[in-house]
């Protein structure tokens, strides 16, 4: 079926509309773009501008809607660095945001630096996110926070979403939350995260990428002086790093992205027969390695297949073309079930690589122009209709790229034609079971 | 509203200010691709042509230029570029033996004509305006006074070229100050002159002509027989009076709001106007291709709408195509609704306190309020539906794309604007619908990838609540069309997941 579906889309021709522009009175950074997906499954996007200011992007039936969010403690003439968010759960509405800020003081010329964390500890409330917005939890840094990131680990609780935040002192710092002091505390993070704790240089990036059976994870940090790590991490019982990789550059490296060619989405509940009708073989244990994208900020980007055993990247072709390369995702834009690279530029671009097996390469198949250089991409569904849309954040504003809907619709009908013609297809030899057993009964 | 962000432009450079009507979309050289002509304060005027970012022709110590205007003033079915300045010269332009395509150094202009008449012009435009099938000179100028011209020849032909001068035809003079003038079709299909009052208000002027053969001649006696036959009405339009009564008003009229006709009746109105032809060519020989240019506008109009050629049309559009400038000349395709019992086009105003409507046989339509100082209204078929779209530029650079019935695309430009235009540019062999900024930075910005097939966005869901084979496949999954969290959850699997073992 895969095949099916990927043979649909021959044409690698990615036609798109030009949905919304949302304009920001600030420029903001490539940290300060973050989608927050509630749990009915609908996005919003949260984008903080220098001038301390969050918006709160979403569509309200149908219609783009731009709010201001107004986080507590941001004081004025702070200046928001980075910012990421998360739902912590799949039923409600749980959402914890991170928003790190400078704060000058005007009498003195210092600067401080502020970790804060909103979240919300009693839920029972409906408009989720400016409740959240007004329960802060202030961590003072004595660093300049960088990159702020999450992810899961496994502590005595089980799985816990704990921040990662780059500093200006080299080093990638570890919060997780404490329920019972209601509370985030920095831990040392050579315990659960020992792949980071070594770091030399100021991390501009990093990423952490667990397998689906959550025994392996692969994590990739990448910084200022150009160096780039690559991990793999087993994480059945204490995290041990099994192998490792590292690469030097001569510039900056922007971005670090781990990802599976393939993408995965769990079927729905209402599929699950139909899928479990033509389940064959159970499923076979990804043999692939995870595959690391590397931005260079001066440079060519490259594509590191396979890095324990092999350790030459792929380099993408014309990726050093336009300008400084500011920020990168993977994503399966063409919907086709393999993912896609995309790469934003300064130079007002965003180039997308599809990777093509035989022979082994990651060729340009579209571009997209828009009138600002790029700081931040996503992909993500803002319009909430099942599909996604591209999102770009310009020095300027937002971008929405829409999927003509058109097009997706009749993909949509193909597929589900397919789809159904497997579940008759499936479905006689059911009944004939059905039937059989009951007439034994 | 839905905001849009144009990205791909030409920039070209010009220096100096720009009047508001002193840019201009039109296809001077008949080559069937409009140029941008522009002329600033300074009496530089400038032909760009292509992606070109010089001009392929400049123009030097012109006077002020106040307004420029393309069109077949001439009456010998091709186009000349006028120009009209502050101080009161009219220089008429011919590109006949000159090809802008050529790879050449920028060229000095020089006008075939030039002549004076009353100083203070402000709006010019060139089209028929008593529906005559001639092409006339039309003037609007500072001290409240509307002048049509027409061309004359005086019979002296030196080096293949007659000679000859412009003409006052008629003038009108008007209560208040005029935001600005407009051709616009009536109900009958006769053209008639719309010219803007302050507040949102507007004159009709109207000349009729006596008979179907009348032929016009300045020197006739009976030529004073036309201002009796003149009508002049002054529309007060309901909603103005609750507005600023001495607030600037713009006007844009001709714009198209139904699909051009089917095609056999168009076939047929070709056919008379062909045997039109013949019949007027016994007379004078400038006005074959006149009413040629017309017939091959309608023929290219239909190409367009995807009519296969037919011979003769081919011969009219190696000739020349009409131009279809919004702001300087008068659309005359053919246009015919059910029955063809109204022929009226409809015509956009725009104030500068925001209010944007638009007006179709003195009812208001549609009205729109923004908080911007709306300085220039166009029409333009942004979305090649055959519908015009009403497009109102503000100063600040923020541009409403309105659509007929009333949806609305913004566009920011990044800089407040100059002057502004919107119609179709000659690119790449084609005649695309674009944008034209001039800027206070000495350039002048063209955005000619605007086209988009929808004004409003549709998402996927309406798109597929409208496949009967969609709901169809549900009602085999067992899935009601209403559970949208689980359609939503289905699409999405069907795009990015996979049913694989």
């Amino acid at each position: 079926m895969a095949k099916e579906f990927s043979g649909n889309n021959s044409q690698n021709y990615l036609n798109f509309i030009d949905a919304h522009f949302f304009s920001l009175p600030s420029q903001g950074n490539i940290y300060t773009l973050t989608p927050l997906t509630d749990a009915k499954g609908f996005t919003k996007i949260l984008v903080a501008s220098l001038q301390r200011k969050v918006y709160c992007l979403e569509f309200t039936s149908g219609r783009p809607c731009m709010r201001e969010v107004p986080f507590t403690y941001i004081p004025g003439g702070a200046e928001i660095i980075s910012i990421d968010a998360v739902n912590r759960s799949v039923i409600q509405e749980d959402f914890i945001i991170g928003i790190t800020i400078i704060k000058k003081d005007d009498v003195t010329g210092q600067q401080s630096h502020f970790f804060n964390i909103y979240s919300d500890w009693d839920l029972n409330c409906d408009s989720a996110l400016d409740v959240v917005s007004q329960n802060c939890l202030p961590l003072e840094l004595d660093f300049v926070p960088y990159h702020l990131y999450h992810t899961k680990t496994k502590t005595k609780h089980g799985w816990e979403t704990v921040w990662l935040l780059s500093g200006s002192d080299s080093c990638i710092h570890l919060y997780h939350s404490d329920d019972e002091s209601h509370s985030y505390q920095e831990v040392e993070c050579s315990e659960s995260f020992p792949e980071f704790s070594q770091t030399t240089n100021i991390t501009l990036w990093m990423d952490v990428f667990y397998s689906s059976d959550n025994k392996k994870r692969v994590s990739g940090t990448c910084g200022e002086s150009g160096t780039v790590h690559m991990f793999h991490v087993n994480v059945e019982a204490i995290p041990q790093i099994t192998a490792s990789h590292t690469v030097s550059w001569d510039y900056p490296s922007v971005t670090v992205k781990i990802f599976d060619l393939k993408t995965t989405l769990s079927v729905p509940n209402f599929l699950q027969g139909i899928h479990r009708l033509q389940n064959r073989a159970p499923k076979t244990d990804n043999e692939d390695q995870p595959h690391v994208v590397v931005a260079n900020a001066l440079e060519s980007c490259f594509v590191y297949s396979g890095f324990v055993s092999k350790c030459e990247g792929y380099r993408l072709p014309d990726s050093d073309n336009s300008d400084v390369v500011t920020c990168c995702i993977v994503c399966d834009i063409d919907q086709d079930g393999k993912n896609e690279i995309l790469i934003g530029t300064y130079g007002q671009t965003v180039t997308v690589y599809k990777y093509n097996e035989e022979p082994f390469s990651w060729t340009i198949c579209h571009s997209i122009n828009v009138p600002c250089p790029v700081l931040s991409l996503a992909y993500c569904d803002v319009m909430g209709d099942g599909s996604y849309q591209l999102i770009v954040m310009t020095t300027t504003g937002i971008h929405i790229f829409q999927h003509n809907p058109w097009e997706l619709a009749s993909v949509i009908i193909e597929r589900l034609e397919t789809l159904i013609s497997l579940k008759s297809a499936f479905k006689l030899p059911k009944e004939v079971v059905q039937e059989s057993s009951q007439c034994s009964g | 509203m839905r905001v849009a962000s144009f990205v791909n432009h030409l920039e070209f450079e010009f220096e100096g200010n720009i009047n508001k009507n002193a840019i201009c979309l039109g296809d001077v050289d008949n080559d069937g691709q409009n140029e941008l002509i522009v002329g600033n304060e300074k009496g530089v005027l400038a032909v760009f042509k292509g992606e070109n970012p010089h001009p392929v022709h400049v123009g030097t110590e012109l006077g002020m230029v106040s307004a420029i205007s393309v069109g077949d003033v001439f009456n010998t079915g091709l186009n000349v570029l006028v120009v009209v300045t502050g101080c009161g010269y009219c220089y008429i332009y011919d590109f006949e033996d000159d090809h802008l395509g050529e790879p050449t150094e920028k060229k000095v202009l020089q006008p075939v004509h030039a002549q004076r008449i009353p100083a203070n012009v402000k709006i010019m435009l060139i089209g028929d305006v008593n529906g005559d099938g001639f092409s006339e000179l039309v003037v609007a100028l500072t001290d409240r006074v509307v002048r049509t011209y027409r061309w004359v020849n005086s019979g002296e032909v030196v080096g293949g070229k007659s000679y000859g001068k412009l003409i006052g035809l008629n003038k009108w003079e008007l209560g208040d100050q005029i935001g600005s003038i407009t051709f616009n079709r009536c109900k009958d299909g006769t053209p008639s002159l719309l010219v803007a009052q302050p507040g949102g208000t507007y004159f009709t002027l109207k000349v009729q002509r006596t008979s179907q053969d009348y032929e016009l001649d300045p020197f006739d006696e009976q030529s004073s027989e036309l201002l009796t036959k003149m009508s002049l009405d002054y529309e007060p339009l309901a909603s103005a009076r609750l507005r600023n009564p001495n607030i600037h008003t713009e006007i844009c009229g001709n714009i198209r709001l139904s699909k051009i006709s089917s095609h056999s009746s168009e076939e047929e109105t070709n056919e008379t106007l062909k045997t039109d032809v013949v019949q007027a060519d016994t007379s004078r020989c400038e006005e074959t291709p006149c009413e040629i240019s017309k017939t091959s506008d309608s023929s290219r109009v239909r190409s367009s709408n995807d009519a296969c050629d037919v011979s003769p049309y081919k011969v009219c559009d190696n000739l020349r195509p009409f131009l279809r400038n919004t702001r300087s000349s008068a659309r005359s395709c053919m246009e015919s609704n059910e029955g063809e019992t109204n022929l009226a086009s409809a015509y956009a105003l725009a104030t500068l306190d925001g209010t944007l409507m638009l007006v179709h046989e003195g009812k208001i339509r549609w009205n729109l309020q923004v908080d911007h100082q709306l300085f220039a209204v166009c029409g333009l078929d942004v979305t090649e539906d055959g519908k015009d779209e009403v497009i109102a530029c503000a100063w600040d650079g923020n541009t409403y794309i309105v659509c007929q019935n009333t949806d609305c695309v913004r566009f920011t430009f990044h800089e407040p604007v100059n002057a502004f235009t919107a119609g179709l540019y000659g690119l790449r062999g084609k005649q695309v619908p674009c944008l034209v900024y001039a800027s206070f930075n000495n350039r002048i910005y063209l955005y000619h990838s605007i086209t988009m097939s929808h004004v409003v966005t549709k998402s996927m869901v309406e798109v597929l609540k409208e496949d009967s084979m969609y709901q169809q496949m549900l009602d085999k999954l067992g899935i009601s069309a209403d559970d949208t969290a689980k359609l939503k959850e289905l699409n999405h699997f069907l795009l990015y997941g996979k049913l694989e073992y």
